[in-house]
C-alpha cells in the first residue's frame, strides 16, 4: 500500500506539469505577433488582413477589408468594413486623431455645436453639410445619424449600442473604467488606425509624441519649484478631479507641477 | 471550533475506527493527495474555461427592449429597473449617489414567451440555461451630473469550467477534512 500511495504522489506532479504546459501552449499560439494592446482596448490580427477588436468595453469586433468574406461567428452589427468611408464620433479628441491620420474627410457626423469647433476642417465640413450636427452627446438625434450613413459610431455613450444595433450600425465604446494615462491616451490612435487602413501613420506619431515627451520629461526632471496644481471641472455645483492615474495629471507633472491627487485612482 | 469539531469527529465516528482497519488508515492517509488533485481539478477547470466559455462583456439592457441572449434563440428583457440613492446626511460625497441597483428581468423563448423572470442585483447574477449574467455597470449613477439613458450593463458568461471549479473546492474541503481527522487520530495516538 506503502508503494501504492508513492506511486499517487508521483503521478501529481506529471499531471500538473503537462496541464500547465498545455495551458501555455495554447496561450502562445492565441498571442503571438500582430498583437496590440493599448490600455483596455485590443486590436489582433487574423488571417487575410482581418482584424479583431476590442473596445473600451471589452467587446468585440471585426474589420473586414472591402470585398472580403465576414468571417462566421460575427453578428452584422460586428463587422466594419474596412477602410473606414463614413464615421461618427461623439468625443473631439477622436476627431484630433483623424486629423493625425489625414482622415478627417470620413468624418460625417458630430456632437459639438460648430461654433466650439477650433478645427477649422469641421468647422468648414458642417458649413458645407458634409458633417452632420446629431445633437448633444447625451441625447442623439437617431433621425439624423441614420441620415449620416456611418459605417461605424465612435461613442463614449454605451446606451446608444442597442438603437445602433437596429440599425445595424457598428459602435465601438471609447469609454473604459479606468482613466488613460498618458502614453495610453497618445497609443489610442494605434487603436483607431486600423479602421482607416493607416497604421503606420499612427506608429510614426505616437514615436514622434513619445519622443517628445520624453524630452520635456528630461528638462523638467531637475525643475526645483513644482507649483501645486489641481485639474477639474465645476459641473452642477460639483467639482470633478481628473485622478492621479489620469494623463491630466502626468501632463502637469510633466510641465513641472505638483498635482495633488495624485495619490487618487479612478475613470476620467 | 476546532474542539467542536473533534468533539463531532469523535462522536461520529470515534466508535467506527476505534478498532481501525489498515485500509481505513490508507483511505485517510491519502487526503493530501486528494488536495493535491483537488487543485489540479481547479485548473483543469481553468483550462475547461479558457477553451470552451464564452464570455459577451458589452450587453447593454434598455427597459423593455430585449436583446437576443448571445449563441441561443432566447431573448432577455429588462422589464423594470431601481436604483436606490443615498439618503442619509452624514457622508455628504455620497449624497445623490446610487448605492444599489436591481433590474427586473424576464427571459423569453423565440416567440416571445416568457419563461422566466428573475431579480438581477449586483453580486446577484442570474442563471439561465447554462449562462449567467451579471450587473458590469449601470445608469444613472447619480441624480446630479450629466443625464443619461437609464440603462444596465451586463457581462453574459457561458462557463463549463465552474462546475470543475466548484468540484475541485468540495473535493478540497474533504481532503482537508480528512487530513485533520487523520492528524487528530494520530495525536490521540489511535492510528
Amino acid at each position: 500500500m506503502k508503494r501504492l500511495n508513492r506511486m499517487i504522489g508521483w503521478c501529481l506532479p506529471v499531471v500538473c506539469l503537462t496541464l500547465l504546459t498545455l495551458c501555455g501552449c495554447l496561450q502562445g499560439r492565441q498571442e503571438g505577433e500582430g498583437f496590440i494592446n493599448v490600455g483596455e482596448f485590443t486590436v489582433k490580427s487574423l488571417d487575410n488582413g482581418l482584424k479583431e477588436l476590442r473596445d473600451g468595453q471589452g467587446r468585440r469586433l471585426v474589420l473586414v477589408p472591402r470585398g472580403q468574406q465576414a468571417p462566421q461567428g460575427f453578428r452584422k452589427e460586428e463587422i466594419v468594413p474596412i477602410p473606414v468611408r463614413r464615421v461618427v464620433a461623439y468625443s473631439t479628441q477622436e476627431v484630433a486623431m483623424f486629423r493625425a491620420l489625414g482622415v478627417l474627410d470620413t468624418l460625417v457626423g458630430v456632437t459639438t455645436r460648430k461654433c466650439d469647433w477650433t478645427m477649422r476642417e469641421v468647422a468648414r465640413g458642417m458649413e458645407e453639410g458634409r458633417i452632420s450636427y446629431l445633437g448633444d452627446s447625451t441625447s442623439v438625434d437617431l433621425e439624423r445619424l441614420k441620415a449620416a450613413r456611418p459605417e461605424v459610431v465612435f461613442t463614449w455613450d454605451q446606451s446608444v449600442v442597442p438603437m445602433l444595433e437596429t440599425m445595424n450600425i457598428p459602435a465601438v465604446i471609447t469609454y473604459t473604467g479606468r482613466a488613460m494615462d498618458l502614453e495610453t491616451r497618445v497609443r489610442f490612435i494605434q487603436f483607431l488606425a486600423p479602421f482607416f487602413g493607416k497604421e503606420r501613420e499612427a506608429d510614426r506619431f505616437v514615436k514622434t509624441v513619445l519622443e517628445t515627451i520624453a524630452e520635456i520629461r528630461r528638462k523638467t526632471a531637475d525643475v526645483k519649484h513644482r507649483p501645486k496644481v489641481i485639474w477639474g471641472d465645476i459641473y452642477e455645483k460639483r467639482v470633478m478631479v481628473e485622478p492621479g492615474n489620469s494623463w491630466v495629471a502626468e501632463m502637469i507633472k510633466l510641465a513641472g507641477g505638483d498635482y495633488l491627487f495624485e495619490d487618487i485612482g479612478g475613470s476620467h | 471550533m476546532p474542539f467542536l469539531f473533534i468533539f463531532s469527529t469523535r462522536y461520529l465516528y470515534g466508535e467506527v475506527f476505534t478498532n481501525s482497519s489498515s485500509l481505513y488508515r490508507f483511505v485517510f492517509k491519502l487526503s493530501p493527495h486528494l488536495m493535491h488533485y483537488a487543485v489540479l481539478v481547479i485548473l483543469l477547470g481553468f483550462l475547461v474555461s479558457y477553451l470552451t466559455s464564452s464570455v459577451y462583456p458589452g450587453k447593454i439592457l434598455l427597459p423593455n427592449t430585449p436583446i437576443n441572449l448571445p449563441g441561443s434563440s432566447f431573448s432577455m428583457v429588462m422589464k423594470a429597473m431601481d436604483v436606490e440613492f443615498y439618503n442619509g446626511s452624514r457622508l455628504g460625497f455620497l449624497e445623490d449617489q446610487a448605492m444599489e441597483v436591481t433590474a427586473r428581468v424576464d427571459f423569453r423563448d423565440q416567440e416571445g414567451r416568457p419563461l422566466k423572470e428573475a431579480v438581477l442585483a449586483v453580486n446577484r447574477p442570474v442563471w439561465f440555461q447554462g449562462m449567467s449574467i451579471h450587473i458590469k455597470d449601470f445608469a444613472p449613477r447619480s441624480k446630479r451630473g450629466m443625464p443619461q439613458r437609464d440603462h444596465v450593463a451586463v457581462i453574459i458568461k457561458r462557463d463549463r469550467g465552474i462546475w470543475l471549479y466548484i468540484a475541485g473546492t468540495v473535493l478540497f474541503t474533504l481532503g482537508l477534512l480528512m487530513y485533520f481527522h487523520e492528524w487528530v487520530r494520530k495525536r490521540q495516538g489511535k492510528w
